[in-house]
């Protein structure tokens, strides 16, 4: 803060503020727009996303078919549309669950140490001598393919992410001066947690989470590509840039639209991300 | 003469194992009567903090007995701290780390009149406002600083806060552990002055933990030397500093005396 700036403190400080202020309800705005499109997709779609057409077989983007057609002659556009749902919804749910299950298990084994902390941790280190992938395959083979049954296989690895930062940043934060004048304000063991510790290791976690989003949309549609996850008919983005991987050279729209608009939406997510990690700081925030 | 405040006895606590087994404290021994500002002095590592987290039970003793108001306290759990931090409040180290960054100022004092004061249900929103601003008024800050970020205070201002935030409860005691060892010159002197102000007017004792021994001297009714875990001396202020017997605190003096020739 006092290396040669231009601008005075207070005006540089208004300056950032607002621009922290206004990107992050920028991408907020953006972030719902995008989420109430998945919603509303079935009733936006131009063509039957599921309608098969012999003789329109990969036709290349035109004004019916905005992002042309693919191997079956179904519209891509419309089932871009129609992929949203599945593949913002599913990847949504599920890093808020695991978030939260992760979020929880971690701050208590951060916290409590002893077998809790043990066992738990233990449990993680196994999981996380599997590649990610490998063991979503496993899980799903053994259970079985199905949206849910990929969720779940992704899920049980998921959490460990969470429950790792939130872990080692309770046990440094713990020792923290702040945190032994919260006990001596007579704070409980559940409100030192979710009141004084959580709020201040919360923005970590909420950048893992817009990561893992992409990440978690790219594990159900490598899922889904090995049919262990979404069946067929059904769109998703992942399973569609899969199924154009052969048409690449004459029909290169089939898997370029759904990668291109999975791409956008997960830079859109991290963005959020990033943004509202910073909303969060009062660092840089100060909003009084 | 009536009974100590506190009473600390062969009190004991070990870091680590094995090899690397820390004796942070060893067998120290004091007691405060009320009313009186008693000083702890010795080096850096000497075991001062810790004996603060015994006291304040923020840590466990391995040995030993605390006695705070007559009932010992060594051993309390849950409910029962809670009952000793409303008689019993520590002011830290670092002001600005020893509030919660995303919290402002007003809401942390709250926390301790809800917590330990007031019934909250019972209580209006005006009515809690004002006596947060009475607090930060009886510690020489504006009530517009209840609404402020600890990071938007000066390490000064932030020492107020947290003094305010101590004596919310009224206490019997009020440990401050190196309170003003974070801070400049000028801003020390005015907290000292503030602190010296509070013990009169709210008739408390003081444990005035500090590796500054011309300081402590300065305030403090009585002082205990602290070296390596070990209490080396204790007594009248006047009899330490007049005649020392330990050579610890020979040295401690000779630094003092080195470092007022040296300005
Ligand atoms: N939580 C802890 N774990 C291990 N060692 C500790 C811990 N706290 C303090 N110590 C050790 O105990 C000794 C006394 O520390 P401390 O009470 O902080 O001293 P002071 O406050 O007088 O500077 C030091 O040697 C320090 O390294
Ligand atoms: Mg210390």
């Amino acid at each position: 803060m006092d290396e040669v700036k231009i601008l005075p403190m207070e005006e540089k400080k208004k300056r950032s503020l607002n621009f922290v202020k206004l990107r992050f309800y920028l991408l907020m705005v953006i972030t719902i727009i995008l989420i109430f499109i998945s919603i509303v997709a079935p009733y936006m779609v131009p063509n039957d996303p599921y309608a098969t057409d012999i003789r329109g077989r990969n036709l290349p983007p035109s004004q019916e078919f905005l992002f042309g057609t693919d191997s079956h002659g179904r519209c891509v556009f419309s089932r871009v549309l129609i992929g949203a749902r599945t593949s913002i919804s599913a990847a949504l749910m599920l890093v808020i669950i695991t978030f939260v299950i992760g979020t929880t298990i971690g701050i208590v084994c951060g916290y409590y140490g002893g077998w809790i902390d043990n066992l738990f941790m233990r449990i993680a280190d196994i999981l996380l001598a599997f590649p990610d992938i490998i063991l979503g395959i496993a899980v799903a083979g053994i259970i079985g393919g199905g949206l849910f049954n990929a969720m779940l296989a992704l899920g049980l690895t998921g959490w460990t992410q969470y429950a790792r930062v939130a872990r080692s940043n309770v046990l440094t934060m713990k020792e923290d001066t702040f945190i032994q004048a919260a006990r001596l304000s007579g704070n409980s063991d559940l409100r030192l947690l979710f009141r004084h510790i959580l709020p201040n290791i919360i923005g970590v976690l909420v950048v893992i989470a817009t990561l893992q989003i992409g990440t978690m949309m790219m594990g159900i549609a490598g899922l889904s590509f090995l049919g262990l996850g979404v069946q067929v008919p059904q769109a998703e983005w992942g399973s569609m840039v899969n199924s154009g991987r052969s048409y690449l050279q004459i029909a290169p729209w089939i898997s370029l639209f759904p990668g291109l608009v999975m791409m956008v939406t997960i830079i859109i997510f991290n963005l959020f991300g990033d943004a509202l990690r910073d909303f969060l700081d009062p660092r840089i925030n100060n909003s009084s | 003469m009536s009974q100590p405040i506190l009473e600390v006895h062969n009190i004991k606590k070990t870091f680590g194992k094995g090899k690397y087994k820390i004796t942070a404290v060893d067998d120290v021994s004091f007691q405060i009567m009320p009313g009186e500002v008693l000083g702890l002095v010795g080096e850096s590592g000497s075991g001062k903090s810790t004996i603060a987290k015994l006291i304040t039970h923020l840590q466990k003793v391995d040995e030993g007995n605390i006695f705070f108001d007559g009932k010992d306290i060594s051993n309390i759990k849950g409910k029962a701290c809670l009952e000793v931090y409303k008689e019993m409040q520590m002011v830290f180290q670092d002001p600005v780390g020893s509030f919660n960054p995303r919290m402002k100022i007003g809401e942390a004092i709250k926390e301790t009149l809800c917590h330990l004061c007031y019934n909250p249900k019972a209580m209006s929103k005006a009515h809690m406002k004002e006596a947060i601003v009475s607090l930060l008024k009886q510690v020489g800050l504006k009530s517009e600083y209840a609404n402020k970020y600890p990071h938007q205070l000066s390490g000064g201002e932030c020492q107020r806060a947290a003094i305010a935030r101590a004596i919310a409860v009224h206490p019997k005691l009020l440990i401050c552990d190196e309170a003003t060892s974070a801070l400049d010159v000028s801003a020390q002197a005015q907290i000292i002055e503030l602190l010296m102000e509070l013990e009169k007017s709210l008739d408390m004792a003081i444990l005035f933990i500090s590796h500054d021994l011309a300081l402590v001297s300065c305030i403090c009714d009585r002082i205990c030397v602290l070296y390596k875990g070990q209490e080396v001396e204790s007594g009248e202020t006047k009899g330490i500093i007049e005649a020392p017997k330990h050579p610890y605190t020979k040295k401690l003096l000779s630094s003092v005396l080195q470092v007022d020739i040296g300005e």
